[in-house]
């Protein structure tokens, strides 16, 4: 690069402005981090003889900026290193390579001073020089570091700056700014990337090179600096957050060898994690929770066996005495940093020196002193907004940005279980839970009018909309419609007066936020309805009562049964019956315990509890019993819940937050407003959790797209969980990779893709039974796709098996089958289809399988075969 | 197809001259030759000769040459290469290629070199049958050049989004085209994103209907769809033709059909054959027949296990005991490379009709036939009620019983021994 050119990228300003920071003094707020870090390292030493000098103590967290467990690892081997070693039987057995990678570091061994020379190459002795601590850029390389580690793909150039949630930012930043920070990370995730093993594994001939010009180093020091000035009114646990565990681990695994952790170091607990989770593949998520002292030992035994007592034991029982002052302290007992290796690793990546990176480095600097920075990388932003820490905020807020620290990081559990633990929290503090509802019913019961009505009631749907609705369905001959236009927007919809496709939307009662989902009820979309249904936790069964139509649609060939059993199939364990048109029969009761007496007995046999099945009487057009009950002639009789008050007292499941994430894809369209722009997918989360920026892949195919903005219920959010239908605006993707049916998993833990598996099915009243070779319709979330049975390999009768290959299934079995899915042409490979088994995620491993339009069977998944 | 020349002797030998003329001759042919047969067709060949100074020439000649059948190759839309240009009346699309080695010397070529020959239309063959002509050959042969044959149907099996422009003639369904437009679904605040889909999806279909559908010529054109999109489509066609003036396609107006169908798949055209709006104007078309015996077979399986079989051993033992009122049986059965096996299938034809009862070949180039063979390819109607899990039973005891005479026991009686053995071997009694 020119030197001209190079002079010229520097920031001036921030330059001038930096330089009388320069030199080792402490302010307050740094002498009360040390304060605090002080006791808990000499805690944590206390096991060596002979014991550590403060003064020791003291310089190497000051090198390592207050992070107790790099500066007891340290320390530790320093020890060590001067005699008695730690017992062997104490250490794990990966431990004993990493520590033997780090013997052969050609760390200078000063006897704890203050002068500690990790990192190698030729650049290293500027390094040395000066005993800068951590600083925003360096935070930020780290967390680079992180996301570059995590996400195999971030690369600066190709993803736009990602819209701030409402979490993370409470200040917008301008638009140019962005894209610098992005080519800035663009420049420094490769580039550590690159360098990453000097860190750890000691020796990188990579990182040596041609040497940074004095200005650069120069520089380079000076406006870190600066940045510590600025950031040091921070909390010591939010400093410490800065430098992710997550980060560092991935540094771990990514590097190979070197370790960090000497036996007693609590971080090593936090490795343990992910170990003992390779060890175990069936709970490929598992949740861990880092600060519950019972199961970091277990985890702790788990991986050394049950009998050792290792001296993470001991330092855990003491770090549960300190941990009790608050959450900031275990953190930042068990958090670790590395902070001088770090500052190794940015001189040896400014090197190459192209304008960008020398642009990159001069960044912090420039953007400490005016506005916070987004980034490309899905958590660049949240990095550096708390690394720069412009703004003076409550403790509130801190505690806030940590948790925003936990969850950018995707595909790890720190972030997913930091989220988790705050839905669990808001949705206490609102006393609001999530719920999907499904409405089905036989065709013309009403639903779609019981939904307009019930909108209208409380207020959703607008007067102004009302009367317009009214007005367009009169003027067409089919005023009793209105309330149904509100749902049913469809042109053909609209003229025939039969919903054709799932309706979605939202309103509240006074403990739950509700999505829902009004199904068509016509036989003809059924798959409508199953796409619909599949969304759902709980359904509204809509009953004709007016004479001879409850019994036409309950009837063989009504939708009535068949949509109970679809739901129930489809994992709704809770169901409302709501006994429509009541007012045709003058509210007669005797015509309601007669539907009642005719239904109960079936829903019992389709598989819903008497105790999850609420029946109501409601009229949909008048809106009585709906939101409230003041028709005298029911009243005379009818005493129980509303509607709405049935609808608040429903169960929330317990949602797969834990699992890995898994959206089937409902909808694609293109986004048209300003905001919600670019290609827009909707769908219900089945298990996981979600945010903004999170990258994910496309199933089937092999496109990686990022979150750009997430919309529940109309409003954009920064996070979604299990259970919530979202729509998401992706970026990085073209709409002729997603469809309806698609997947949107994690990069990491994509969904399989089959062709052949076997299934537990129930029989349904079918008319034909079911052989070998049946050419049926297989319903997966949205899609269907023609299959075959290929295979009746057993039936069983309450979990036993009483016939091996049987040559029909008639109604009512249960049989182990094997399902095939059909060539669409002839010749070619077989079609494929995002699948799991019901193990592994219940809602991925749910199908239903239908024959010359009538659903004969649902089943989940027990294997996936090969072809 | 025209037969151009016909010379078997009573006892199967002998040879057919045969010129297919389109498509579904194609497929008829390819049906007919079977591995091992002998094939005498004009083909090219390219010729590579080297001369005594060691120059190669190469060359092409076209010569006629008898092959050996090895393999053969079917494909049933293809792009011939004449094709691209816009004449009148359906041009043959489908390919046969025969592959074997040449058993008949000549100037150009050596014996048992390998040649590919790629029939074509409108060009004679011989065939020389080696397991002789059986009657299920020579049916098809009959079939196959009877003059004015069958039905031409167009169809149109179409969703919201998706449709299958699929032409079917008597033995053949061909998936001309299939169209899958991304169609956004409803949403609040908004059609609008749905309703301009729609619309592209149907300008798609309708100039896939034009370019593939000659809907002058074809007996009827089904259009099949759940839901309302039949409507809309013809709708949507009938109004493209009268803007743009388009006299055939408004004249065409009486042969179109609007039939539901359960899904917008391809295989939902079976049901939508059966729909009696269809089913009348297709009288006596073969395929319509094939639909309706698959769906009596299911019926029957519904209403009584006992008189529905499947599988080629369950059929055969019911053939055996003469219970076979329809039989339902794939022609993929009888493209089997083992004579032994094509045998058993034709003698259990044979023995059917002989009793008086029905047996359907199905063309495996239908949703129909594709559906039987994923049913084992062989399926039967009984007559009378048969426990299989009897009949089974029977047989092994039969088999016990033989087994004993093969070891020297006495037989009572020697009428009963020939009987059994024959229901044992299923269809061929060595006498």
């Amino acid at each position: 690069m020119s030197r001209h050119r190079f002079v010229r990228n520097m920031d001036i300003d921030a330059e001038m402005a930096e330089d009388e920071d320069d030199g080792f003094t402490m302010n307050a707020e740094e002498k009360a981090q040390m304060a605090t870090a002080l006791p808990i390292a000499r805690q944590l030493l206390s096991d060596l003889k002979p014991t550590i000098p403060d003064s020791a103590i003291f310089d190497s967290l000051w090198h390592y900026w207050f992070d107790v467990d790099k500066a007891v690892s340290w320390l530790r081997k320093d020890w060590e290193k001067k005699g008695s070693p730690i017992p062997q039987n104490l250490l794990p057995t990966p431990d004993n390579q990493r520590r033997r990678g780090s013997n052969k570091s050609p760390r200078i061994d000063s006897t704890g001073t203050s002068i500690h020379e990790p990192a190698s190459g030729p650049t290293s002795s500027a390094a040395s020089s000066s005993s800068v601590p951590l600083t925003a850029l360096q935070r930020l390389s780290l967390a680079r570091e992180g996301s570059s580690s995590t996400i195999p793909t971030t690369s600066g150039s190709s993803t736009p700056a990602p819209p701030s949630s409402a979490l993370e930012t409470s200040s917008t930043p301008s638009k140019p700014k962005r894209r610098e920070a992005a080519a800035a990370a663009a420049a420094t995730a490769p580039s550590i990337a690159s360098t990453r093993p000097s860190i750890f594994g000691n020796s990188d001939p990579g990182s040596s090179g041609k040497p940074l010009s004095k200005l650069a180093q120069k520089n380079l020091e000076d406006m870190p600096a600066k940045d510590l000035s600025r950031e040091t009114p921070r909390p010591l646990a939010d400093e410490l957050a800065a430098l992710s565990i997550d980060d560092e681990m991935a540094q771990l695994f990514a590097s190979g060898s070197s370790g960090p952790t000497d036996a007693d170091s609590s971080f090593f607990d936090i490795l343990t994690a992910p170990i003992t989770k390779e060890l175990e593949p069936v709970s490929s998520v598992s949740l861990h929770l880092p600060f519950d002292d019972l199961r970091l030992e277990d985890r702790v035994r788990e991986a050394f066996g049950a009998d050792v007592l290792s001296p993470d034991d001991i330092v855990l029982r003491a770090q549960a005495a300190a941990k009790s002052s608050g959450l900031s302290t275990p953190k930042s007992a068990s958090l670790p940093g590395k902070p001088r290796e770090q500052q190794g690793v940015l001189k040896a990546k400014t090197q190459p020196g192209t304008p960008r990176s020398g642009k990159a480095s001069a960044k912090p600097g420039n953007s400490g002193a005016a506005t916070p920075v987004a980034t490309a990388g899905p958590s660049g932003l949240q990095h550096d907004l708390a690394a720069l820490h412009l703004e003076q905020q409550g403790t509130e807020e801190d505690a806030e940005r940590e948790k925003e620290r936990y969850k950018e990081r995707p595909a790890l559990n720190m972030k997913q279980e930091e989220l988790i633990a705050k839905v669990i929290k808001d949705e206490e503090e609102t006393g609001k839970k999530n719920l999907s509802l499904v409405v089905v019913g036989h065709v013309d019961a009403g639903k779609s009018t019981l939904m307009g009505r019930l909108l209208y009631d409380i207020g959703e749907l607008s007067e102004k909309e009302k009367t317009a609705n009214e007005r367009g369905s009169k003027k067409i001959g089919k005023g009793s419609f209105a309330f149904a236009w509100g749902l049913d927007a469809l042109g053909d919809e609209r003229d025939r007066g039969v919903t054709i496709d799932i309706a979605t939307t939202h309103f509240d009662t006074p403990h739950r936020n509700i999505t829902l989902l009004d199904a068509p009820g016509h036989r003809d979309f059924i798959p409508a309805m199953i796409s619909g249904a599949a969304q759902a936790d709980v359904a509204l069964l809509v009953v004709d009562g007016s004479p001879g139509e409850f019994e036409a649609g309950f009837e063989r060939g009504g939708q009535t049964r068949e949509h109970a059993w679809l739901v129930r199939s489809l994992g709704v364990k809770e169901i409302i019956v709501g006994i429509n048109k009541m007012d045709v029969v003058e509210w007669s009761q005797d015509r309601y315990d007669e539907i009642v007496s005719a239904l109960k007995p079936f829903l019992l046999s389709a598989g819903f509890a008497p105790a999850k099945t609420v029946c109501l009487p409601l009229a949909a057009m008048e809106g009585i019993n709906i939101v409230a009950n003041d028709e005298v002639a029911l009243k005379s009789w009818y005493d129980g819940p509303t509607l709405m008050d049935s609808l608040d007292k429903i169960e929330v499941p317990t949602r797969p937050y834990d699992s890995a994430l898994r959206i089937p894809v409902s909808n694609v369209f293109k986004g048209q407003t300003a905001v919600a722009s670019g290609v827009a997918v909707t769908g219900r989360l089945c298990s996981g959790v979600l945010q903004v920026g999170d990258r994910l892949r496309a199933v089937p195919g092999d496109e990686v797209a990022s979150v750009r903005t997430i919309e529940i219920d109309d409003d954009s959010a920064p996070y979604a969980v299990a259970g919530q239908n979202v729509t998401l605006y992706l970026s990085g993707i073209d709409a002729i990779h997603l469809a309806i049916g698609t997947v949107l998993c994690p990069t990491s833990l994509p969904v399989p893709m089959v062709s052949r598996f076997s299934a537990n099915i129930l029989v349904f009243d079918v008319s034909s039974p079911i052989i070998v070779g049946a050419a049926v319709e297989l319903f997966h979330h949205s899609i269907n796709v023609p299959a075959t049975i290929s295979k009746l390999v057993s039936v069983s009768e309450k979990g036993t098996v009483t016939r091996k290959n049987p040559r029909v299934l008639q109604k009512g079995m249960t049989a182990l089958v094997e399902i095939t899915l059909r060539l669409t042409n002839t010749g070619g490979k077989l079609p494929t289809l995002p699948l799991e088994t019901a193990a592994e995620n219940k809602e991925m491993g749910r199908v239903l399988i239908r024959r010359q339009g009538e659903t004969i069977a649902a089943g989940v998944v027990q294997e996936l075969l090969q072809v | 197809m025209k037969l151009i020349n016909k010379h078997v002797e009573r006892d199967g030998s002998g040879y057919v001259t045969l010129r297919p003329e389109d498509d579904e001759d194609m497929w008829h042919v390819y049906n007919l030759i079977s591995e091992g047969d002998e094939v005498r067709a004009l083909t090219m060949r390219k010729i590579n000769t080297l001369s005594s100074t060691g120059t190669t020439d190469s060359y092409r000649v076209r010569v006629n040459l008898t092959l050996q059948v090895v393999k053969t190759t079917f494909s049933p839309a293809a792009s011939s290469s004449t094709s691209s240009g816009g004449q009148e009346k359906k041009e043959p699309t489908a390919s046969l290629q025969v592959s074997g080695k040449v058993i008949q010397e000549n100037d150009y070529v050596r014996m048992g070199a390998f040649h590919t020959i790629d029939l074509e239309a409108n060009r004679d063959f011989r065939l020389t049958k080696a397991t002789g002509w059986d009657s299920v050959a020579l049916e098809r042969i009959e079939e196959s050049t009877k003059e004015g044959r069958g039905a031409e149907v167009g169809a149109v099996v179409c969703g919201e989004g998706t449709a299958a422009i699929c032409l079917l003639s008597e033995h053949m369904t061909v998936v001309r085209q299939r169209i899958d437009t991304a169609v956004p679904r409803k949403r609040k605040g908004g059609t609008s994103g749905h309703d301009k889909a729609m619309e592209t999806f149907f300008s798609n279909v309708y100039q896939a209907v034009l370019r593939l559908i000659p809907y002058q010529t074809l007996k009827a054109i089904v259009i099949a769809s759940p839901g309302f999109t039949k409507e809309s489509l013809y709708d949507y066609i009938f109004h493209q033709a009268t803007l743009t003036n388009n006299k055939p396609l408004m004249a065409s107006r009486s042969k179109w059909i609007k039939v539901h169908s359960n899904t917008s798949h391809v295989h939902s055209l079976v049901e939508a054959l059966r729909a009696p709006e269809v089913s009348k104007m297709l009288q006596g078309a073969k395929f319509a027949r094939e639909g309706l015996g698959l769906d009596a077979f299911h019926k029957m399986l519904a209403t009584d296990e006992m008189r529905a079989w499947y599988g080629p051993e369950h059929v055969a033992l019911a053939v055996d005991r003469g219970a076979v009122g329809t039989l339902l049986i794939s022609d993929d059965l009888f493209r089997s490379s083992d004579p032994v096996t094509r045998n058993r299938y034709v003698e259990m034809v044979e023995a059917v009709r002989a009793r008086g009862g029905e047996a359907l070949i199905f063309s495996s180039m239908h949703e129909s036939g594709q559906q039987l063979n994923l049913l084992t390819g062989i399926a039967a109607i009984l007559t009378y009620p048969l426990d299989i899990e009897i009949v089974e039973m029977e047989e092994r005891e039969e088999k016990e019983r033989l087994e004993k005479e093969a070891n020297g026991v006495q037989v009572d009686d020697d009428e009963e021994e020939e009987e059994q053995q024959q229901q044992h071997d299923g269809a061929p009694s060595t006498p």
